[in-house]
């Protein structure tokens, strides 16, 4: 019954913004404003009330990964970010059996260097090894825990299988104890996939899916504005336009198979050009592409869209 | 809007059938969520909860839109269209009427048809047939839209030379009762004669003017409904989408939208399938995934606790953990596909089947090459045949004990003919690749009845041979892994 009333109070307007200058409290990193289309804020409300996990899938750079922080800020809810490797296992998310360190404890036990007794009760009790993975301390947690999974598709293909029972179900089996863990709550499960592999369909079967679109030229504006006050309207103008006609031509060159500027290089763009005197800047953003480092990152790109600005 | 008048299972249903991994669960969460009060706004709004529930990547999207716009648009379409509802009266009045009136066309076509058959039969009472049809014509002089058409036809019982008896239904009818007098002055001989010449005319301009009368119709009906949709397109597919071979929307489908759902007469004459392709891009990946061979190779990272104890109980002490590589896959392959010639029909599948390999299987490694016919000395690494690589070459670089070779070809099948000195260069190629490579299976793309007796016949007996579709690739898959005996 609580957990009913918890869903229905929990809302994602996507309107609580960090400040300027603000620090998040655990790692110290600069918090950056975030904003979500309508569609976006649609499809986290429905994941939240329908305690089923979120696939978001689009472009690299537009955002997948940075939605669960800001969704973490304006909730203020325990974050848990699991990042996946190629090498990921299914049952690292959950747990972690330190059987090595246990075997180590024996040993110096069984030479008579670790003499208290309180050790060897310890030692012999195999629930001092068990780890607790992001998802076993998003379970037993009291208040419902923001799990990010992140881009689940570098990892092989039994290992959205492998998490199906969790996933579903919301409880998994320790097996060197015994143990059952059962979630509290239920957990809001943000999957990110770079879409590189094909996800399995009994997988995909329990998540809602989300594409992340590139943000029209309103929302760019906007998102610069927010993520930069202090700068002048005449700057953002300029920069934005001369970012969208880029990324047309791109997209008419190479349509939906090659790497396109995202969002989060135009940010890092434009910091670069916020720091340089206004006129200059605009001078050079009507002539040529200032900086083509940071967007462009192949030698073909640049050769094909810096030069051929030039020739005009 | 009410939630019980939509036709959410409806639509779930079509999408199930088209292919989407959606359960009922699916169903019951929809249900949830529209009782929570999302996706009730508009159309959108319901457009949107039902993609972020039931949909699961991007081609998935195109066929849930299109499949929305069949069973939920006409619904959105009526109720945008509240404010025209005296005008919708009138028209369900009208296109009432109207259906009667075709269907008197219809039966008077048939009636003349009939008569026409028979007539000559009752070859005495022939001037009095002849008149009974102008009275008939009399009858339906009433008739403003396709009164002329039934005129046509009878003008042309009278055996007239010209054919395109619709055509001339502008002209008077004076002149056509004048001619049919003129003909009753003929003599009988000369209409023996000229009976087999009339019934075919009477035939063909039967037809025509069936086939006429159909269009008119539906040409008033998409005058009408073009005016109570015009905001509603409907979703257009895009050009790329009709050339290249997509997933379960096919071509057909997007003729039937031409076809109001109303017309009767015209929506049996297709038949729709979901898909045009004997195998969907999932039940290929489906096979794919299956073609794995999990060897332990690489860093050893893994922990293997059973032999770190065993080697503890050995030595006496734990000196270092024992560890083992993480099993991968290890399997690669190599497809070889037959392009252009009598392989261009299966040009998408062939392409489907590349596709899904690159992107959907977990193989270590898929080379494809292209190759025309029979393969000999060269493969190609492009559909174009521009650039070769010896076999030699192709072969040197695979690793003999993890790689199987698959062709893609219809080995003569589609033309049907026997052609002995294919059989040999196939044959001697087939040698040359068993020499380093075990596991090697051919897909025929043409049904297996069909090979008998063509080149594809014999080709059988020197490889496993399968048909290309689900149990075939199935088959063609169990062979490759080393599970399946020859046949």
């Amino acid at each position: 019954m609580a957990n009913r009333l918890d869903n229905q109070s929990l809302k994602y307007t996507g309107k609580v913004q960090p400040k300027p200058g603000e620090r998040d409290s655990k790692t110290g990193a600069l918090l950056y404003p975030y904003l979500p289309s309508l569609a976006l804020i649609e499809a986290v409300n429905l994941a939240i009330y329908l305690e089923r996990p979120l696939l978001l899938k689009g472009e690299p750079g537009c955002g997948k990964t940075q939605l669960a922080q800001a969704l973490t800020y304006e909730l203020n809810l325990p974050f848990e970010a699991w990042h996946i490797k190629s090498t990921s296992q299914a049952r690292d998310g959950l747990y972690t059996f330190d059987a090595v360190g246990r075997l180590r404890d024996a040993q110096l036990a069984a030479a008579g260097h670790m003499v208290k007794n309180e050790d060897i009760v310890l030692i012999s009790n195999p629930e001092t090894y068990v780890k607790l993975g992001p998802f076993g301390r998003a379970f037993l947690n009291q208040q419902r825990t923001i799990v990010l999974i992140d881009e689940i598709d570098k990892a092989d293909i039994d290992f959205p299988n492998d998490l199906l029972l969790e996933l579903d179900e919301k409880r998994f089996f320790i097996e060197e104890t015994g143990q059952e863990v059962r979630s509290k709550t239920a957990p809001i499960v943000l999957i990110t996939s770079n879409d590189e592999k094909d996800l399995p369909d009994a997988f995909l079967r329990r998540c809602l899916f989300h594409y992340v679109e590139f943000p029209d030229t309103d929302r760019l504006r906007g998102i610069i504005c927010s993520v930069f006050p202090n700068s002048p309207q005449v700057l953002v103008e300029h920069a934005v336009t001369r970012f969208e006609v880029l990324r047309k031509t791109m997209q008419e060159d190479k349509g939906k198979a090659g790497k396109k500027v995202s969002t989060s290089e135009l940010i890092d763009w434009f910091k670069i050009l916020q720091r340089h005197s206004l006129d200059e800047t605009i001078a050079q953003l009507k002539t040529k592409l200032p900086f083509p480092g940071i967007l462009l990152k192949s030698r073909e790109d640049q050769i094909r869209y810096v030069d051929q600005h030039r020739e005009r | 809007m009410n939630v019980e008048e939509l036709p959410l299972f409806e639509l779930f249903t079509h999408l199930r059938e088209a292919g989407l991994p959606l359960g009922v669960g699916e169903y019951q969460l929809v249900l949830r969520a529209l009782q929570a009060e999302y996706g009730k706004s508009d159309r959108a709004a319901l457009a949107r909860l039902c993609k972020t529930l039931w949909v699961k990547s991007n081609e998935d999207e195109r066929i849930f839109d299109y499949h929305f716009e069949q069973v939920v648009g006409p619904i959105y379409a009526t109720q945008v269209s509240s404010t025209n509802a005296n005008t919708d009266s009138e028209r369900s009045e009208r296109s009432e009427g109207f259906n009667i009136r075709r269907y008197l066309i219809f039966g008077t076509a048939i009636l003349g048809m009939g008569i026409l058959v028979f007539g000559p039969y009752w070859r005495m009472p022939s001037s009095t047939v002849q008149q009974g049809n102008n009275t008939n014509t009399s009858i339906d002089v009433g008739d403003s839209d396709a009164g002329d058409i039934p005129k046509g036809m009878v003008t042309n019982a009278g055996g007239n030379t010209n054919a395109e008896g619709v055509t001339n239904a502008e002209e008077s009818d004076e002149d056509k009762s004048t001619q049919e007098d003129d003909d009753n002055s003929k003599s009988d001989e000369e209409k023996s004669r000229n009976r087999p010449i009339v019934w075919s005319l009477v035939g063909v301009s039967a037809l025509t003017a069936v086939l006429l009368l159909i269009r008119q119709l539906r040409k008033r009906r998409d005058t009408r409904t073009d005016l109570t949709k015009e905001e509603e397109t409907g979703p257009t597919l895009p050009a790329e989408l009709t050339q290249q071979m997509e997933d379960e929307i096919e071509v057909v489908k997007a003729v039937r939208r031409v076809f109001n759902r109303k017309d009767d007469l015209t929506s049996h004459l297709f038949q729709t399938t979901s898909d045009y392709l004997p195998l969907s891009r999932r039940q290929m990946k489906q096979s794919w995934r299956r073609l794995r061979r999990l060897v332990r190779e690489g860093p050893a990272t893994e922990l293997d606790l059973e032999a770190t104890i065993k080697h503890i109980g050995q030595q006496g002490i734990l000196l270092k953990p024992v560890f083992v590589p993480r099993r991968i896959n290890r399997t690669e392959l190599l497809i070889l596909v037959d392009q252009d010639g009598s392989m261009v029909p299966f040009h998408s599948l062939a392409h489907r089947m590349v596709e899904t390999v690159l992107q959907g299987s977990r193989l270590a490694k898929a080379e494809i090459y292209y190759f025309h016919n029979c393969p000999n000395e060269h493969l190609y690494q492009d559909p174009n045949h521009l650039i070769a690589e010896t076999v030699h070459q192709v072969l040197f670089f695979l690793r003999p004990q993890y790689t199987g070779v698959l062709i893609i070809s219809d080995a003569g099948a589609a033309r049907g003919g026997f052609n002995p000195e294919r059989v040999e260069l196939t044959a001697q190629f087939l040698d040359k690749l068993k020499q380093r490579i075990r596991h090697i299976v051919w897909l025929n793309p043409m049904p297996q009845p069909r090979w008998l007796g063509t080149t594809a016949d014999e080709i059988s007996y020197l490889v496993p041979m399968f048909e290309l579709d689900r149990n075939g690739l199935d088959a063609a898959i169990k062979v490759l892994r080393g599970q399946a005996s020859h046949h």
